[in-house]
């Protein structure tokens, strides 16, 4: 009785293991196997013309019946394209040629920009960009750390001038001090000298930067012409361009918009 | 009489269950309902020509083509997204709109559908900053300044002196210089003769391109002010653990915070530092 049970329990566990393995295996095959999609094999052939990234993906529509999204339209309004080949090799090319990456999901490409031109930009839509610099202020504000960015020297000198005879003593030595060896309250003084140094100072820019465009309606640019042009070799346009707007505390701002018509190399 | 008694309330009892039961099936079953119809909502093939629409426009076709309401998160409508679709179905088309953009989707019940940003929970430590900032920007200003695709385990160490040796942070430094420049050139070839006379040429009432190159200029200056540390990597060592810092004492006077990275070919030493006066050695609180 007891070895029918014995043998039934340990057949039980057989069949799970070698579920579990199946499991792994099957698991494996498809972390390894990069299928290519149907779709991306079929013949794909156009004569050389120039033509926009939209036709070139009206015609792998037309002969390969293929679904495409991509980020944008891309900045290259048209390329001299010829093939005869596959959709998988043309799609290379037609990427290329318009500066974008490409992939597939659920049997669509995805047309990715990949900057790789210098005249290529990202998408920039104000509210969308509201949105990112407020929680990238909500991430400096996330931990607790002084907001003067100059604070951490004082911090750091506190906690030099804390430091005990043994711990001065390894310093004037020229050897090095772990935080671990600090007490507590030392460790936490040089804790916080350590994030304001880190997240203090760009903090301001992005806090003004979020003021700037939640009330950028009331922005304005002036071009002033230059009275005077100043000395040296770089051409410069004859107007100084101003970009006015106002802090939190009502307070009118001008900045100039810097632009050389050299630009450095 | 008792038993009288125990008999009713065991009928009741009964019925209380009989009736709770039922109209637990009859919930289940509407929302097995619900889910069914989501699933097959979900299968419906989409067609569209080829278009450049905003991302709001593009969603009301679909919404239309569906008989469902797909709508983003409202920051996001502007965006405009290349798109062509022959006999798709739905499903598969906002799987692709969330992983050509780093979104995501969700059905939010009554025939709904609502398009949103990726979000990762992050742990609220200092470390996990440089990720949330990351995580914040658009997918393809990530790709612009070569940010690393953010995600929640801290445990996948971004070096910021690994970037500055492979000069990653040098070529995004020339390439938003570059992006600058041509920005800048554009808004000023845009400014009429009669313009350059020291008046406010309004926000409000400029075209849409010199908006959209104001806000570049705007934007792009300021990634320009971010330490790389924090935008396209993780912090140094010291500061992603500070319990890992070293403190060095340099010409006696300037106290430094560092971590000391040595390996076949190099020692590199990261970090800062001022000018201090020591202590007199006493035991004291700081």
């Amino acid at each position: 009785m007891q070895i029918r049970r014995k043998l039934r329990s340990s057949g039980r566990m057989t069949a799970f293991l070698l579920c579990l393995f199946f499991a792994a295996y099957r698991q494996g095959l498809t972390q390894n196997q990069t299928v290519t999609p149907a779709f991306l094999k079929k013949p794909f052939r156009a004569d050389a013309a120039t033509r926009t990234f939209a036709q070139y993906a009206k015609m792998l529509r037309e002969q390969c019946g293929i679904s495409l999204i991509a980020d944008g339209i891309p900045l290259k309004e048209n390329a001299e394209l010829e093939f005869d080949g596959t959709a998988k090799a043309a799609l290379n090319r037609i990427a290329d040629a318009f500066d974008f990456t490409w992939t597939t999901k659920s049997g669509i490409v995805l047309m990715n920009k990949r900057f790789k031109s210098k005249e290529e930009r990202p998408q920039i839509n104000l509210p969308e960009m509201r949105q990112m610099t407020k929680e990238i202020v909500e991430a400096f504000h996330s931990i607790k750390y002084n907001a003067d960015p100059q604070q951490w020297k004082p911090m750091l000198q506190t906690l030099a001038q804390s430091f005990t005879r043994e711990q001065a003593q390894t310093l004037l030595e020229g050897q090095t001090l772990q935080a671990t060896q600090l007490a507590p309250q030392q460790r936490e003084l040089l804790t916080q000298a350590i994030y304001t140094m880190t997240f203090a100072r760009p903090l301001p820019a992005w806090e003004m930067l979020l003021y700037r465009l939640e009330n950028i309606s009331n922005s304005y640019l002036l071009a002033k012409p230059r009275i005077e042009q100043s000395e040296g070799d770089e051409p410069q346009i004859p107007f100084d361009l101003f970009y006015v707007s106002k802090d939190k505390n009502g307070k009118l701002l001008s900045e100039t918009i810097p632009y050389s018509l050299q630009p450095k190399e | 009489m008792w038993r009288q008694s125990l008999v009713l309330f065991c009928q009741s009892l009964l019925s209380a269950l009989l009736i709770g039961s039922l109209l637990s099936s009859v919930s289940a079953q509407t929302k097995d309902s619900a889910a069914t119809s989501l699933s097959e909502r979900l299968k419906t093939r989409i067609s569209l020509e080829a278009g450049t629409p905003p991302l709001a426009e593009l969603l009301a076709t679909l919404s239309k083509q569906t008989g469902m309401t797909i709508q983003a998160e409202s920051y996001l409508n502007s965006r405009t997204v290349f798109s062509q679709f022959d006999g798709i179905s739905i499903r598969a088309v906002l799987d692709a709109l969330a992983e050509l953009n780093d979104w995501t989707w969700r059905d939010t019940g009554d025939n709904k559908i609502l398009i949103t940003r990726r979000r990762l929970r992050f742990p609220t430590e200092a470390a996990a900053v440089p990720r949330r900032i990351q995580a914040s920007i658009p997918k393809d200003i990530r790709t612009f300044l070569k940010i690393p695709q953010p995600n929640a385990d801290l445990t996948q160490y971004f070096s910021p002196i690994a970037l500055v040796q492979t000069d990653t942070v040098e070529n995004v430094k020339q390439h938003t210089f570059m992006l600058l420049n041509q920005v800048k050139a554009e808004l000023i070839a845009s400014l009429k003769p009669t313009e350059i006379n020291g008046e406010p040429l309004r926000y409000k009432e400029m075209d849409a391109l010199r908006q959209k190159n104001l806000l570049t200029i705007l934007i792009f200056t300021n990634f320009e002010q971010v330490p790389y540390a924090l935008l396209q990597s993780d912090l140094p060592p010291y500061a992603m653990n500070p319990a890992s810092a070293l403190l060095q004492l340099e010409g006696g006077t300037t106290l430094h915070v560092r971590t000391i990275i040595e390996d076949a070919r190099r020692r590199t030493k990261i970090g800062f530092g001022t000018q201090v006066k020591m202590g007199n050695g006493e035991e004291k609180n700081p």
